[in-house]
């Protein structure tokens, strides 16, 4: 197993309630750099309640949450994809009447500067700057492997490869932690086997990334460090053979009783 | 020897419209052009505000109201040069933009079209309410012909050339914004505003902008518009005026540029054509506007644009 490295992101104490709803109750968790970090946990645990706090599409009503130990402050989202965040969307999210490379270069918006005056006369630093765009966001679909699609409008994809597009796009963002909302969803086992190792090899090239996950055997397979959601809470927190074996993880996917049945069976 | 095909297409497109006042005799037919030239400008403004952005108005009226308005009082009242008068018309009228897309900026659909039928209504109402300026239910008269550079312009022949330099202007400025990031901006906005932001833009800004463009170019148009028809009343920015431009953008094909100075120059002369039947005019407005959007969402452009492609492809079966 990789050495413990410094982490990137720090959550502490997050609570997020709706009305009657304790969705999420004083979660930490903490992220290190440069690793693949899977949240699970059954449906209504507040898995994606969390993403949107993360991403600031949600507010929480208490907790910190710490990005290379810097307080995160209270910002609009698109604020915080400049600080390093960028993500994907559990129901794709892309923009499906526009091409498939018009949809990653969005993710290259704040990346380029827009030169309002130069635009409108089509001046040499627009140009310059669209062009830069574009190599990125060609450079984002080639590592899905999908540059052939460029010119293909969103909507005439596969399910399978919007997501890779969705993927793409967060990439253009050039962020430092990546947040994949059920990547796997919806994939066949060759897609599956495509984005693990796309994952990997992004993992390589130093990105950290946090996915939601409901495939056991891929976020076994992914994840470097696991933590279990239930009711809002952190249930448990480890490498993923010690989140397999543990009681409380299994109490909560499949029920007490049944733990005890699988327990009996075993012994 | 197809590019030297296609440049000498557009050459001779060129020089048809430049000639255009030479050989259409009927002042008539020229006024339609000229008038059709100015609804142009709002319309391709409106397509930025409602085809790219997604964020449907029913008050450009409202805007082409205050840049008649404005430029018009300017010249009148201060004896500002025309070309000073319509930029301090267009800049009015970008303020409005500016206050109506705050609170526009939080609504979205059915909400959002009836906040800007509101300000069609309120800028009517001001108009027709505050005599002392704007004279009231009698409107402004004699408002005096523009003079550029010592040329003065009285004819159709010679309007026919100011309004052509400005849609030339305002369709160039216009096709750099849509094919730009900007404009790739405003479809994600449009696409789904919440992806967009989650992916770094500031959506907001950007619905202030596309909403303040498609002033500037309503309130350009207007300027155009009462140096043009020398009078201007309440009468003639009406709801029912704010419709007509929205149909205007959506028969023409809301997403293309192109599409908006279709639609504008189609439905002004059908709205000529249709002058016997004043009653029922709105009717057959309505009729042609479900029609295409059923069939043709992509306006006449759209249509235009599926012949090619048909076109191409029985080509290339046939070679």
């Amino acid at each position: 197993m990789m050495p413990l490295e410094s982490n990137i992101l720090t959550i502490k104490g997050i609570s997020v309630r709706f009305g009657g709803l304790q969705a999420l109750n004083n979660i930490d968790i903490q992220v290190d750099r440069n690793t693949v970090h899977g949240i699970i946990g059954p449906n209504g645990a507040g898995k994606t309640t969390l993403f949107n706090v993360i991403t600031g599409l949600i507010r929480s009503d208490s907790g910190t949450i710490s990005l290379e130990g810097k307080e995160l402050p209270y910002v609009k989202p698109y604020q915080l994809v400049s600080l390093g965040f960028a993500r994907t969307f559990q129901n794709i999210r892309l923009f499906k009447e526009m091409s498939v490379l018009d949809n990653v270069m969005i993710g290259q918006h704040i990346r380029t500067p827009t030169p309002v005056f130069s635009i409108m006369i089509n001046g040499k630093k627009s140009r310059h700057y669209e062009n830069v765009a574009k190599e990125k966001s060609l450079e984002a679909l080639k590592f899905m492997g999908i540059e052939k699609k460029a010119q293909e409008t969103v909507s005439n994809l596969s399910y399978g490869q919007q997501k890779l597009v969705e993927f793409a796009r967060a990439l253009a963002a050039q962020p430092k932690i990546i947040l994949l909302d059920e990547p796997a969803a919806g994939m066949n086992p060759t897609e599956k086997a495509n984005l693990l190792n796309i994952v990997d090899r992004l993992r390589e090239k130093g990105y950290t990334i946090i996915l939601i996950e409901h495939d056991m055997k891929l976020v076994m397979n992914i994840c470097d460090m696991i933590s279990v959601l239930d009711h809002g809470k952190v249930i448990t927190q480890g490498r993923p053979e010690e989140v397999r074996n543990n009681k409380d993880v299994i109490s909560a996917y499949l029920g007490k009783g049944e733990y005890v049945n699988a327990r009996n069976k075993r012994n | 020897m197809k590019k030297n095909k296609k440049i000498f297409l557009m050459i001779a497109v060129c020089v048809l419209i430049l000639t255009l006042p030479l050989y259409i005799n009927n002042l008539y037919y020229l006024h339609i052009i000229n008038l059709a030239g100015i609804y142009t400008l709002v319309t391709i403004g409106l397509n930025l505000l409602s085809g790219y952005t997604g964020q449907t108005s029913m008050g450009q009226a409202g805007f082409f109201a205050v840049g008649t308005y404005v430029s018009a009082l300017m010249m009148m009242n201060f004896n500002f040069p025309f070309l000073v008068a319509i930029i301090i018309g267009t800049v009015a009228t970008a303020a409005c933009g500016l206050i109506i897309s705050i609170p526009a900026m939080k609504l979205s659909g059915p909400y959002l079209v009836l906040a800007t039928v509101g300000f069609g209504e309120i800028t009517r109402l001001v108009l027709l309410n505050w005599t002392p300026v704007t004279k009231g239910a009698a409107g402004l008269t004699g408002i005096p012909y523009p003079e550029i550079f010592g040329l003065k312009i009285t004819s159709e022949g010679q309007f026919f050339y100011l309004i052509l330099i400005f849609v030339i202007l305002g369709t160039y400025i216009a096709v750099r914004l849509a094919k730009s990031k900007i404009g790739r901006t405003f479809s994600a906005i449009r696409e789904d505003d919440l992806a967009a932001e989650a992916m770094g833009v500031p959506v907001n800004y950007y619905k202030i902008a596309a909403f303040v463009i498609s002033a500037m170019f309503a309130g350009l148009a207007g300027g155009l518009f009462g140096a043009f028809s020398g009078v201007a009343s309440p009468d003639n920015f009406t709801f029912d005026d704010s419709v007509a431009f929205l149909c205007m953008s959506v028969i023409g094909g809301n997403r293309t540029i192109l599409g908006g100075i279709v639609g504008a120059f189609v439905l002004t002369i059908i709205s000529e054509l249709l002058r016997v039947f004043q009653g029922t005019r709105l009717i057959i407005y309505g009729f042609i506007l479900i029609f295409t959007v059923i069939y043709m969402p992509n306006g006449l452009v759209g249509i235009m644009d599926n012949i090619k492609k048909n076109y191409r492809k029985n080509n290339k079966i046939n070679e």
